[in-house]
């Protein structure tokens, strides 16, 4: 999921000159978003949307049931990134395609 | 001193029409980075919800830091680019262009630069600060340690950068010392043990930058403002020093450059 985020943002190179800038904002989502905080400490309001978001299924799930194991939630994380690295391998393949067509080789 | 007023608003004028010759990219490094600095503010927001206050420290005390920090260090880069490339710029001989000129290589080298992402930073810290006080006096105070605080942040980077006469390639201890000021201050004082709060009034100097300028704008304890201001002055005139030091070490490295 990391390298899928990363590969993601990285190939917006594509269309724009300088996109550092999106991939320091990913950096500190995931380090916001249940790194430095358990998922817990967000209102309740927030979880729904934060599992529609890669972060709410990076670090802190494996994290914590590393720490205390269920099997039930093992089998939802599982799902969850499973789901998360199909929907990105798709999203940077389409991403690819439609970027490489933007592309003049120059040669050299 | 005229003379290097008027170089200073030449070269920042040049640097200005530099970024915005991609003016896309320049914009994009800008709100990316305020948005960047955003993230950290819902995290100690989020903290803070649960902890109450933090050994002393609220929500609104830790946006000062999120303010002055960033809006201290992105002036510090927005006028003195170079600072964290001296060190590169000593090795690789590439000082000949500043000491060729008629002015200070290290002021001519330091200006010669300006950074797009720190204009996010610098333009971030002042956008926080209606949200932590509305006070004439304190905002006033707020723009001045600003600029103390790009002093101090210019200063440590020069002193440190400096150090490559000797030593040669710093990239990483430098990168360790920048990290060490910039985690420094943008954690409350407090939260680190007594024992070791005497390095951010010695080696790493974030005392002077963030912690003190605080305690005068929650507290307009005004005795602490003429030892910031001679803190940052200061560490200037060290670098200054060590720079000239270091220069009768420094070796030319042929490379043909010109500025105009």
């Amino acid at each position: 999921m990391v390298f899928l985020c990363q590969f993601v943002l990285s190939m917006t190179a594509f269309w724009v000159e300088e996109n550092a800038a999106f991939l320091w904002i990913h950096q500190k989502l995931t380090l916001v978003l249940g790194t430095f905080l358990p998922l817990e400490f967000f209102p309740a309001t927030w979880r729904p949307w934060l599992e529609l978001t890669p972060y709410g299924w990076l670090c802190y799930p494996p994290a914590r049931l590393a720490a205390a194991y269920d099997p039930n939630q093992a089998l939802r994380l599982l799902s969850g990134q499973t789901a998360w690295v199909l929907a990105l391998s798709l999203a940077s393949s389409l991403v690819f395609s439609a970027g490489s067509q933007r592309t003049a080789v120059q040669g050299g | 001193m005229r003379a290097y007023a008027r170089l200073f608003a030449e070269v920042l004028r040049a640097n200005v029409a530099a970024v915005m010759e991609y003016r896309i990219p320049f914009l994009v490094q800008v709100f990316g980075m305020m948005l960047n600095n955003a993230a950290f503010l819902i995290f100690w927001a989020v903290l803070i919800r649960h902890t109450g206050s933090i050994r002393g420290w609220r929500f609104g005390d830790v946006l000062y830091l999120w303010a002055l920090g960033p809006s201290a260090f992105g002036l510090a880069h927005v006028v003195f680019g170079n600072a964290r490339q001296l060190g590169l710029l000593i090795v690789q001989g590439d000082l000949d262009v500043y000491l060729l000129q008629p002015k200070d290589p290290l002021f001519h080298a330091l200006i010669s630069r300006t950074v797009p992402s720190a204009w996010g930073d610098l333009v971030y810290g002042f956008m926080l600060l209606p949200f932590i006080t509305h006070d004439p006096v304190r905002i006033g105070l707020f723009a001045l340690f600003t600029v103390t605080g790009a002093l101090v942040f210019v200063g440590f980077f020069s002193l440190v950068q400096s150090l490559a006469f000797w030593l040669g390639n710093i990239t990483g201890l430098a990168n360790t010392m920048t990290e060490l000021l910039l985690n420094f201050t943008l954690y409350p004082e407090t939260v680190f043990p007594q024992p070791m709060r005497w390095v951010f009034y010695t080696l790493i100097p974030a005392g002077f930058l963030a912690f003190l300028p605080i305690h005068v704008l929650r507290t307009l304890d005004w005795k602490w403002l003429p030892v910031i201001a001679a803190v940052a002055l200061g560490l200037l005139m060290a670098s200054t020093a060590v720079f000239r030091a270091g220069l009768r070490r420094y070796e030319s490295g042929n490379a043909l450059g010109g500025r105009v």
